[in-house]
């Protein structure tokens, strides 16, 4: 062959000069900012680079579920209370500056806070909450609210003046104010509301940033609200939420700089980036709302049947489902948030049926009761399972640990769509599942899963004796009262196991050090909106 | 020639029919729908009842009889506008619009990284055959034919990460706002894709080249003492690309919807990414969009392939 050759030097040179110009131009941390020095004194500037996994299908905070919706935009509103970002069980004003209640329980007023605009130069007023609430509440044609349920006591919204709302109720509500105040409810515009009818194709609110750009599958932009009606806030100039859904990719791009805010699943992953980057990183964990579980479906023969539902959960390690599913970040727990408020003592839960330590004791007796429900040779069924490396461990787990009572499962699995499906139509005899709630409220999470009628009853285990827990503490103002009788409640619906519960995930999210005054809510849903966050000089 | 031409387009017309029937009645058939999945969310994170999944998907028009449903996205197609995504509620057009450059982009590079690393290791491989230079391509190949794309990709990242700390920037950036940018996010793509590719090239370069090389008339050129250059380059080569171009048509015909994981992993918004996510969500007026879309880029790459065999064999005559 002719032609001037490579020599091996030359090659080499090559590739090396090649490999150093693109290392050369490598990003440093994103959210940098240069001035003023650091230390812990806020400090202003800088853009906050954050992940989320998917783009949102649309910008409607109150007719959607999924944090992806929520992460980016919750940032653009304000809530007519919220959550205390340094207390998670604290309710605190927002755009409600105070609020009184009538000794009956039954009026909850509002007192708004003046000279609120929202991003398009509307002043912000009473007539707004009641849109919003009202929207939320009674939906009109074409709405969809799936949060409807949380304010089935509400009788109407009132506004005597501008500057004033009342919520009237027709029973004492204490959970009125942990419902208004979670991340989904914010407060729309009403004049756009009534413009156009939802809000899927605006983001439009009184919040510390606004709306700048939405690239489909890359980012979504936010910027910094000049005209914000708290003082002094926010700090960042903006926040840039890269859509990222390989969880690889996203690792990797928090450990190189690119995003200096991510939520691993993984602990495996987190400690990665501990290992990788040492006390430049922070990791922040939390218990969660998050819980694993499997879902009996007692429609179906032989799972309607109590003696074999207690059977499963007496054959189900909790201790060794923590290891294997959660790498020993989690903890047991009840249908409440496990170490909330209302849950269980873990010293109780440990005494009952399927929480014992002796397993080989609750094995001898799931087999006893199997027996005695005339499956004395176990039997086959089907697991429902999710396509995902966050769901298909619990299903494999699950089929070791039932295998040892003799229920031979095995694995029907399926991605998301086709998997929801089947559940929603409750064509299974289990499914395992994680789900994730909003609130550590009674009111919230039983009236989601464990009623009746709950709209995530999958097992469809009816207990009236709970329903009636459930309506008289709904209605009982004064707390120790109300979690005692939760707590009853409690006892009696765990041992229905309308859903057996695994583990409560403790949950993290991993930022840069440079990421000051950041708290992590238990909630996905909740804290938010960045406002009080600001970026160190690294 | 042009009758030829104008046959193969009106051929179009019924596989595209048959493509639009098939992918319509099996988006329908799988089970789930995108209402449970916009309300439930792609994490599943929420609930939905029965009465709001109902409501809506009455209001996104999955109510309408299936033959409705086909011809009023029929009708849009024609007019070339196949609507609004059910899932995010954009124009398809638009999204579509901005997706398909980068795919292209992505696909025409790694088909050309694919022929600078294949073409010449093929030849050298044929004209050494059962060298240590054979031997080395052979395995090397081989070794890429084995390891799947998404692997080497997060192989990739992963070595930019633990040796540099760095990866390419997030996201996607058009190439007349920021080229420098724009290279650095579409460079490791397209190697990763153009080596995953080159493999199998390679094997077929070499192949095709030996059975060109043993040929009559390369016999006679080596007899008249042309250079061995001219003989690999001009007589051999020429012949031998004829399977390598059909491979390299399909091969691009695959990458415009089905880069998807590399894609991912390197967060380019491309088609396959929107396509994937499509099937995910139920999303049913995107996926028969671009389904019905790489059919006609599968045809007319088809028909381009055929008139190509002609420049390149005279003795190939279309009527």
């Amino acid at each position: 062959m002719a032609g001037k050759k490579w020599t091996r030097r030359e090659f080499l040179g090559f590739g090396t000069a090649f490999g150093l110009a693109l290392v050369g131009c490598a990003p440093q941390p994103a959210g940098q900012t240069s001035g003023v020095a650091g230390g812990d004194q806020p400090r202003y500037g800088g853009v906050l680079t954050a992940w989320t996994g998917g783009d949102p299908p649309n910008y409607d905070l109150h007719q959607n579920s999924t944090y992806m919706v929520l992460w980016p935009l919750a940032p653009c509103y304000n809530l007519l209370v919220q959550f205390d970002p340094q207390d998670p069980n604290r309710v605190i004003p927002d755009l409600a500056e105070r609020w009184e209640v009538t000794r009956d329980g039954k009026v909850y007023t509002f007192y708004l806070k003046r000279g609120v605009k929202f991003h398009h130069g509307k002043p912000f007023k009473a007539e707004d909450v009641k849109a919003s609430f009202e929207r939320i509440m009674r939906p009109p044609k074409g709405i969809v609210s799936p949060r409807q349920g949380a304010f089935a006591a509400v009788d109407g919204i009132e506004t005597p003046n501008d500057y004033t709302v009342q919520f009237v109720l027709k029973r004492p509500n204490p959970s009125l104010l942990p419902n208004i105040a979670q991340g989904w409810n914010v407060i729309y515009p009403k004049d756009i509301l009534d413009a156009k009818g939802d809000m899927k194709n605006d983001a439009v609110g009184t919040g510390p940033f606004k709306f700048k750009e939405h690239i489909r599958g890359v980012s979504i932009e936010l910027v910094k609200n000049p005209e914000y009606h708290v003082s002094g806030r926010p700090y960042l100039d903006g926040i840039k939420y890269f859509i990222i859904p390989d969880p690889n990719t996203a690792l990797s791009a928090f450990i190189s700089g690119q995003l200096l805010m991510y939520r691993p699943r993984l602990k495996g992953d987190a400690e990665e980036a501990k290992r990788q980057l040492g006390d430049r990183i922070v990791i922040q964990t939390v218990q969660g709302y998050s819980f694993d579980t499997l879902n009996v479906n007692a429609r179906r023969k032989p799972w309607d049947d109590p003696r074999v539902r207690l059977a499963v959960s007496l054959a189900i390690d909790r201790a060794a489902a923590i290891q294997v599913l959660a790498q020993g970040d989690a903890v047991i727990g009840g249908f409440m948030p496990a170490g909330g408020q209302w849950a269980l003592p873990e010293e109780e839960l440990k005494k009952l049926p399927g929480y014992r330590s002796n397993k080989a004791q609750e094995i001898e007796e799931a087999k006893r009761l199997l027996a005695e429900a005339g499956y004395p040779n176990g039997f086959k069924a089907s697991m429902l399972t999710r396509k995902g490396a966050d769901f298909e461990p619990i299903s494999v787990f699950l089929k070791d640990q039932l295998a040892k009572i003799g229920i031979e499962a095995s694995l029907d699995v399926l991605e998301s769509a086709a998997a929801y499906d089947r559940l929603n139509k409750r064509e299974f005899d289990l499914a395992p599942w994680g789900h994730a709630i909003a609130l550590d409220d009674p009111d919230a999470v039983y009236g989601e899963f464990y009623l009746c009628d709950s709209v995530r009853n999958y097992s469809g285990i009816c207990d009236p004796e709970v329903d009636a827990l459930f309506e008289k503490q709904s209605q009982t103002m004064d707390v120790n009262e109300r979690r005692r009788l939760v707590q009853d409640m409690e006892r009696r619906a765990v041992q229905t196991q309308s859903k057996i519960i695994l583990v409560w995930r403790l949950d993290r999210t991993i930022h840069w050090a440079t990421v000051r005054n950041y708290r992590r809510h238990p909630s996905l849903y909740n804290n938010q909106r960045m406002e009080d966050v600001w970026l160190a000089q690294a | 020639m042009t009758q030829y031409v104008i046959r193969r387009l009106l051929m179009v017309i019924p596989v595209l029919f048959g493509v639009s029937v098939i992918v319509f009645a099996i988006m329908r058939i799988a089970p789930g729908d995108v209402a449970t999945m916009i309300l439930m969310g792609s994490g599943g994170e929420g609930g939905a009842s029965a009465e709001a999944i109902a409501k809506l998907r009455e209001q996104l028009g999955l109510n309408k009889p299936y033959h409705v449903q086909y011809a009023e996205f029929m009708l849009g197609l024609l007019r070339l506008d196949p609507g609004n995504s059910l899932w995010s509620g954009q124009p398809i057009r638009q999204e579509l619009a901005q997706r398909l450059p980068i795919t292209v982009e992505v696909a025409l590079l790694a088909i050309l990284v694919s022929w600078v690393i294949a073409i010449p290791t093929g030849i050298l491989s044929a004209i050494r055959q059962d060298t240590w230079v054979d031997w080395i391509f052979r395995v090397v190949s081989i070794a890429g034919l084995a390891v799947p794309v998404f692997w080497m990709g997060t192989l990739v990242i992963m070595a930019l990460t633990y040796c540099c700390r760095w990866i390419p920037p997030l996201g996607y950036t058009d190439p007349l706002r920021d080229p420098w940018r724009h290279f650095q996010q579409i460079v490791w793509p397209t190697l990763v894709l153009g080596f995953f590719l080159s493999a199998v090239v390679s094997r077929m370069t070499r192949s095709a080249m030996l059975e060109v090389l043993r040929e009559d008339y390369i016999r006679t050129a080596w007899a008249k003492g042309l250079r061995e250059r001219v003989i690999v380059i001009r007589h051999a080569l020429k012949n031998a690309l004829l399977p390598v171009i059909t491979l390299s048509s399909i091969q691009l015909g695959n990458l415009m919807g089905g880069a998807v994981i590399t894609e991912t992993i390197f967060t380019i918004p491309g088609v396959g990414r929107y396509l994937v996510d499509a099937i995910f969500h139920r999303d049913y007026p995107v996926v028969q969009t671009i389904v019905i879309m790489l059919a006609v880029i599968f045809v007319f790459l088809n028909l381009v392939v055929d008139l190509v065999y002609g420049w390149l064999d005279p003795r190939i005559r279309y009527t």
